[in-house]
C-alpha cells in the first residue's frame, strides 16, 4: 500500500522515467559498441567530468549566455515598446507589420548569413536570438493590448483613476499574461536559434564553437555533454526570467491589497 | 441633481431611447428588458453621449455597474482601494465590509474566488466608499441573499446620504425603500 502512493507522486514518476530512457540509452550504447555513433550515458558524465575544471567550458558557456540572453532582453524591450507604438496608432502599424512579417518568415539561416557579412560574428548569437525572439513578443503583447478589457476601461473613467492606477492596475496585468506567454516560448526559441547561429557562423570561444569541435574530431561524448549544458542553461534562464515575472506579477497584486 | 432633458440615443438605427425627460435627486429607473435602462444610466455617467437633448449630472460619480467590473487579481481591499481618490488605510474599508455584511475571510481574497453575492457587496463599497456627488446603481442588489436584503438596503441608504443617486431596479420592494423619482422605460 506504502510503495503504491509513493509510486502515485509525479516526481517519482518522472525519476523512473528518466533512470528507464537512460538504461535504454546505456544497454543501446553497450550493444552498439561505437562511441562515435553513439556515447554512452557514462561517456557522458566522463565527457563533462574533464570538461568542468577547464576554464575554457565555463567561458563558452559565459559567452553564449550572455549573448543568447542579451538578444532575448533586447526583444523584449523592443518587441514590447513597437507593439505599444503599433496599438497606438495605426500609420505606426501600418509600418511596423512587414517588417515583423518578414522576419518570421525569412528562414534563420538567410539572417545568419547577412550578419556575418555585415558585422564580426561575436554579433550573431545576440542578433539571431533578438530577431527570433522579436515577433512573438510583438505579436503577443500587441494581442494583449488589443484584448484590454473595455470593461475596465469605463469603470476606470466613471471613478476617475489616476493614469497612473490605470496603467499599474487595469492596463498592466492585462497585457502581462500575454508577455509571459510570448517569453515562455521565446526563451527556448533563443537558445536553439542562438546556438544554431553560433554552430554556423563558429564566433571564438562560444559553445557553438565547441559543439562544431566536437563534430569535427567525432567526440560524440563531448557532442552529447554540450547539449545537455545547453539544455540545462536554457531551462535556468527560463526558469529565472518566469520566475521574476511571476515575481513582479505578484507586486502588481500586492500593490493594492495588503 | 440629475436633469435629462428630451434624451434620445441609439445604437446605429435602433433607437433605445427617445425624448426622455426627467428631473431628481434619487431617479429610480425600471422598465422591461431591453427598454434602455442600463443604456440611460451609461449617458448620465458619461460613458455615451446622447443623439439628441441633453444630460446634465455632477462630474464626481461612482457606480455599481450590471455586470461587476471588479479587477479580479485584486483583493476585496484592493479593489476598493484602487477606487478611492487620494491613499485610504485599510481601517475604513474594513469597517465598511462589515456593515455591508462582507465575511472577514473574504476581505484578502483575489474577488475572482468570491461568491456572486460577496462580489456584489465589494462593488456596493466601492461605489459608496468614494466622495462622489452621484453614485448609479445598476441592478444593485442582484445575488443578495434574502435574509440580508434589507441590511444592505439600509446600508446603501445610509452611506448614500445626501448624494444624487440613479437606480435601476426591477425590484418594486427597492422602488419602495429609496422613494426616488421613478422613471419607466419601454
Amino acid at each position: 500500500m506504502t510503495s503504491t502512493t509513493a509510486l502515485d507522486k509525479p516526481w517519482v514518476r518522472g525519476l523512473v522515467a528518466a533512470a528507464f530512457w537512460l538504461a535504454v540509452w546505456q544497454v543501446a550504447a553497450l550493444l552498439l559498441g561505437n562511441t562515435v555513433l553513439l556515447a554512452s550515458p557514462v561517456d557522458v558524465v566522463a565527457a563533462f567530468a574533464a570538461l568542468a575544471p577547464t576554464w575554457g567550458f565555463w567561458a563558452s558557456v559565459g559567452y553564449s549566455v550572455a549573448r543568447i540572453a542579451s538578444g532575448f532582453l533586447i526583444a523584449a524591450c523592443l518587441g514590447t515598446v513597437l507593439a505599444w507604438a503599433a496599438s497606438l496608432n495605426r500609420w505606426a502599424q501600418a509600418l511596423l507589420s512587414p517588417p515583423i512579417r518578414a522576419i518570421r518568415s525569412v528562414p534563420v539561416v538567410s539572417f545568419i548569413i547577412l550578419v556575418l557579412i555585415w558585422a564580426d560574428s561575436s554579433w550573431l548569437s545576440v542578433t539571431i536570438s533578438a530577431l527570433m525572439v522579436l515577433p512573438i513578443i510583438f505579436a503577443n503583447v500587441e494581442e494583449g493590448i488589443g484584448r484590454r478589457d473595455a470593461a475596465l476601461a469605463e469603470l476606470a473613467q466613471v471613478f476617475g483613476f489616476s493614469r497612473s492606477r490605470r496603467w499599474w492596475g487595469i492596463t498592466l496585468p492585462g497585457v502581462l499574461p500575454y508577455f509571459t506567454a510570448a517569453c515562455r516560448v521565446g526563451l527556448g526559441l533563443a537558445w536553439k536559434a542562438g546556438v544554431s547561429a553560433e554552430v554556423i557562423g563558429l564566433p571564438d570561444g562560444s559553445i557553438g564553437e565547441r559543439l562544431y569541435q566536437a563534430k569535427l574530431y567525432l567526440a560524440t561524448g563531448d557532442l552529447f555533454c554540450w547539449t545537455a549544458v545547453i539544455v540545462a542553461c536554457s531551462f535556468a534562464f527560463e526558469k529565472l526570467a518566469l520566475g521574476a515575472l511571476s515575481a513582479f506579477e505578484s507586486s502588481l497584486t500586492r500593490g493594492y491589497a495588503k | 441633481m440629475i436633469a435629462l432633458s428630451e434624451v434620445s440615443f441609439g445604437y446605429g438605427d435602433a433607437p433605445v431611447l427617445r425624448d426622455v425627460a426627467a428631473q431628481a435627486s434619487v431617479l429610480t429607473i425600471t422598465g422591461p428588458n431591453g427598454s434602455g435602462k442600463t443604456t440611460l444610466l451609461k449617458l448620465i455617467l458619461g460613458l455615451l453621449e446622447p443623439s439628441g437633448g441633453t444630460v446634465s449630472a455632477p462630474a464626481r460619480k461612482s457606480a455599481v455597474f450590471q455586470d461587476d467590473r471588479l479587477i479580479q487579481h485584486l483583493t476585496a481591499f484592493g479593489n476598493v482601494r484602487i477606487a478611492y481618490p487620494g491613499k485610504v488605510a485599510n481601517g475604513p474599508i474594513a469597517a465598511e465590509f462589515e456593515a455591508v455584511g462582507l465575511a472577514e475571510e473574504a476581505w484578502r481574497r483575489p474577488v475572482r474566488e468570491l461568491s456572486g453575492g460577496q462580489r456584489r457587496r465589494v462593488c456596493l463599497v466601492r461605489a459608496l466608499l468614494p466622495n462622489s456627488e452621484l453614485v448609479c446603481l445598476d441592478e444593485p442588489f442582484t445575488g443578495i441573499d434574502a435574509e440580508s436584503l434589507s441590511a444592505v438596503r439600509t446600508y446603501v441608504r445610509d452611506r448614500l446620504g445626501a448624494r444624487d443617486m440613479a437606480l435601476v431596479t426591477h425590484n418594486d420592494d427597492d422602488l419602495a425603500f429609496f422613494h426616488g423619482t421613478r422613471l419607466r422605460l419601454g
